[in-house]
């Protein structure tokens, strides 16, 4: 591996003119495209924002044809596919499996606070939850005063436990996941004792945050550290398919027992059948922080003052008729958005919100900056108060600011109480009985009353309903609501459909978020995840694999070696901190300070244990005894919980709650694959002495022509 | 009812149609099939297999709508395809038998859907 200093000269330039000159001929796009639009110059602009990433890419590809040493475009971008790759396999592996984590946040964080219920399905009616909830809620005197009643159905949405019945009067506090609440009985209707407080827990949301912003690094560094990663794993998708000739017979080539040639199959099999999941998350992963990864396309544009961008910000907004920019990062707003705290600080307030056993409260849809379905809303349009979520904190700085925040609630006329006024109610009951009627069976998530605006405004009823209708954050058809005196339906004004540009864009970061999926969704969802994880990881792993050091050249690499052990402290290791971090959640402490990020310490410790055990290791043992650590961690996730509480497997199979049967199923799962990984690992190195023979009896046309078909598809060095 | 039906038929017209699709090549239909299909018979396949995959689409909408479909329609085809890639490796004398079997029951799961609906 002998480079020369030209060759590596020759190198570094492409780089800069793919990283720099990229950027720069994005950027200088999206100013063409802003000018020769000038009616519509802010859509314009951002429309070229959507596109800069590909002609980015388009650029990176430029940059690396023709390679020196290489023959021809193909073999140049099957170079550039696997560096790309390796630079950053190692952090786009954490990003996947933290990511893929993600798409059960709420599911992993209800594991996490085993105090909270069992979760019931229910045959109850809406309607007779709710009147139920209603009379409770009159009954009480606290609640009779509130301005805000929120009632939580057991209902098909997402980790709906309860039904709860919250009350609030719409200051900021109490409009955070801490508002008083009674808990119904969903058979019986009694008041059950107020049960003993979730533990605090970081929970799928930290898992959540550490794909895009990591961790122990201040969030405007972390995110743009992602964004580089996210955009080199562009570069390495596109090149990786450009490589790739036959795709598609590809799609069902797995030839297993070959070495480097079963490798280089598994990792195309797996990349092949997932590709549009990669292509979709790769991309729309940029969008989120669009415009701090591509800082010069709006000044290009606009021009570099501060106002000049502020104006395109507010150009935008009125364009899209949408407060909620996309892919701005609230990065300087202090006050509300979590989004310029410094990962601790953000990390605090995650217990908060998931102190309280709230269905979705807390734990509800951080990264929904909108009123995602799974978020109930209560209607800010027409005044009253608005639970804000913690959850939220993260990316909405930017967006609750443009919201106008109704005042309402400071007016001394409308604090007489919903219990006061309840005598002047309409059937409300009726009204959600309707609903459900239209909507199907648990199709309701949350019902909401608040008080109107006015001394003399009615109160607003409002149906969320469990479920999205639209693969668009924020895009889903408002939620029903209706005047509580008169039963009348306030048809709030019809939103005008947002811009194709904007709509593409919403619909790539909520097909991101995956928050419309419903289970079987979800769980495809996760499959495609872990299939990523494994591409990613099969990579990794090829790329060593193809450069074992042979005996003929000197047996030894330091880079190689370096590699090796990154990839084994990565690909077990991770997962082993993963397994920690749900081990310390059962093991520490429950009243321990900070414990929340005691939780996520464990993580990081596990992992950089595995590192260090990985340096100290044979190769192939420290893959071996890692594996069946990671594996064993795993494995024994259910038993640790049957130990540590009295929600194990069989209480949760018994009780129907196929959420937590559903977790642990997983964690099986993987303590499986892991388990025959580590199988995989042992046979190899039980039979170190039979490869060779193999190789020398077995016939010569065969080795031949799998090397050929080795070098027939390209992926060389 | 017809939910449960409808899904699984989408999932078995999308087996089949990639059955289809792989058993068309020459890599795969020489060792799956007891004699390498002719000519004609790997065009049928190869059409025959577009035309379910198609057909499968369509169910998908029916069953989940023009906007999730499509979506769920995508991730199902990677767990189809990755089956189907399993059988292909471990057991590829079984992938002609699969995949009239998912035929068969495309056709069943539909008709009775049909039915449940009408």
């Amino acid at each position: 591996m002998n480079v020369s200093l030209p060759y590596r000269w020759n190198i570094f330039f492409r780089i800069l003119i793919a990283a720099g000159g990229g950027m720069f001929v994005a950027s200088f796009c999206v100013a063409v495209i802003a000018t020769l639009f000038p009616a519509h110059k802010a859509l314009a602009t951002y429309s070229g924002m959507l596109l800069s990433f590909v002609i980015w890419l388009l650029m990176a590809l430029f940059a690396f044809t023709k390679l020196p040493k290489k023959n021809g475009f193909r073999q140049s971008m099957s170079w550039l596919h696997t560096w790309t790759g390796l630079v950053v396999g190692w952090i786009l592996f954490f990003i996947f499996v933290t990511g893929t984590a993600s798409y059960a946040n709420r599911e992993i964080t209800r594991w996490m606070q085993p105090e909270r219920p069992m979760e019931s399905t229910t045959a109850r009616s809406a309607a007779t939850q709710f009147g139920h909830a209603i009379e409770a809620l009159r009954a009480h005197p606290d609640a009779a005063r509130a301005t805000n009643w929120t009632v939580d159905l057991v209902s098909n949405a997402r980790t709906s436990s309860q039904l709860t019945a919250r009350w609030s009067n719409g200051n900021a506090e109490q409009r955070g996941g801490n508002s008083p609440s009674i808990v119904l009985d969903v058979e019986d209707f009694s008041q059950a004792a107020p049960s003993e407080a979730a533990r605090q827990t970081a929970g799928g949301r930290a898992l959540l945050r550490m794909h895009y912003a990591l961790h122990y690094m201040p969030y405007g560094w972390a995110v743009r550290i992602v964004g580089i990663c996210t955009m080199l794993m562009f570069i390495a998708i596109i090149t990786g398919v450009i490589t790739h000739k036959k795709i598609f017979s590809d799609f069902f080539t797995f030839r297993p027992g070959k070495g480097q040639r079963s490798w280089l199959d598994a990792h195309n099999l797996i990349s092949v059948i997932s590709l549009p999941f990669y292509l979709m998350i790769t991309y729309s992963g940029l969008l989120f922080f669009l415009y701090a990864y591509l800082p010069l396309g709006v000044p290009f544009a606009y021009g570099f003052e501060q106002e000049k961008q502020q104006a395109y910000y507010a150009e935008l907004a009125q364009e899209t008729a949408s407060q909620r920019l996309i892919g701005r990062m609230a990065e300087r707003t202090g006050g509300g958005g979590g989004g310029g705290q410094q990962g601790a600080n953000a990390q605090r307030q995650v217990p908060q919100g998931m102190g309280n056993a709230r269905p979705g409260g807390g734990a509800a849809t951080p990264e929904s900056t909108g009123p995602g379905p799974q978020e109930m809303r209560a209607p800010s349009r027409v005044g009253g108060a608005r639970p804000e979520q913690n959850g939220n904190s993260d990316r909405s700085g930017g967006n609750s600011r443009g919201e106008v925040r109704p005042t309402g609630d400071e007016d001394p006329m409308t604090r007489r109480g919903l219990g006061a006024q309840s005598a002047r109610y309409t059937d409300i009951v009726a009204i959600v009985e309707r609903t459900e009627r239209q909507w199907g069976h648990g199709e309701i998530r949350s019902v909401v009353l608040t008080t109107g605006r006015g001394p003399d405004a009615p109160p607003v009823l409002q149906l969320a309903p469990a479920w999205g209708d639209s693969l668009r954050r924020g895009g889903n058809s408002p939620n029903l609501q209706f005047n509580a005196y008169t039963g009348e339906e306030i048809v709030s004004p019809q939103r005008a459909t947002p811009p194709l540009n904007e709509r593409i864009a919403a619909a790539m970061i909520g097909l991101h978020e995956g928050l419309f999926a419903r289970p079987l969704l979800r769980w495809l969802y996760l499959l495609a995840g872990l299939l990523g994880c494994a591409m990613i990881a099969s990579g990794l792993v090829l790329w060593t694999v193809k450069r074992r050091p042979t005996r003929e050249s000197g047996g030894f690499h330091l880079g190689h070696s370096l590699v090796e052990k990154l990839n084994i402290a990565t690909v077990a290791g991770l997962p082993l901190g993963l397994a920690v971090y749900f081990w310390a959640n059962r093991l520490l402490p429950v009243d321990l300070a900070d414990r929340a990020q005691w939780e996520i310490h464990a993580l990081f410790i596990a992992w950089l244990l595995s590192l260090a055990y990985a340096l100290a290791r044979p190769l192939m043992h420290a893959w071996r005894e890692m594996l069946i650590l990671t594996s064993a961690s795993w494995f024994l996730l259910p038993v640790l919980n049957a130990i540590t509480t009295n929600k194990h497997l069989l209480a949760a199979l018994t009780a129907g709650d196929w959420v937590l049967v559903s977790v642990e199923t997983v964690f099986i799962g993987v303590g499986l694959v892991f388990a025959w990984a580590a199988w995989k690992v042992h046979t190899k190195m039980q039979a170190p002495a039979r490869r060779p023979r193999r190789k020398a009896r077995g016939s010569a046309p065969e080795t031949q022509t799998s090397k050929e078909s080795i070098a027939d598809d390209e992926v060389n060095t | 009812m017809m939910t449960a039906t409808l899904d699984w038929a989408a999932a078995m017209a999308a087996f089949a149609g990639m059955s289809g699709l792989c058993l068309a090549m020459d890599k795969h239909g020489e060792k799956a099939l007891p004699r390498a299909p002719s000519l004609p018979w790997q065009r049928g396949l190869y059409w025959g297999g577009w035309a379910m995959l198609l057909l499968s689409l369509a169910m998908g909408v029916v069953q989940w709508g023009a906007v999730f479909g499509p979506v769920i329609w995508t991730g199902m085809l990677s767990l189809v395809v990755g089956c189907l890639a399993l059988v292909l490796t471990y057991r590829v004398r079984w992938a002609p038998g699969l995949g009239i079997a998912s035929l068969v029951l495309t056709l069943i799961l539909a008709v009775s859907a049909w039915c449940v609906q009408a």
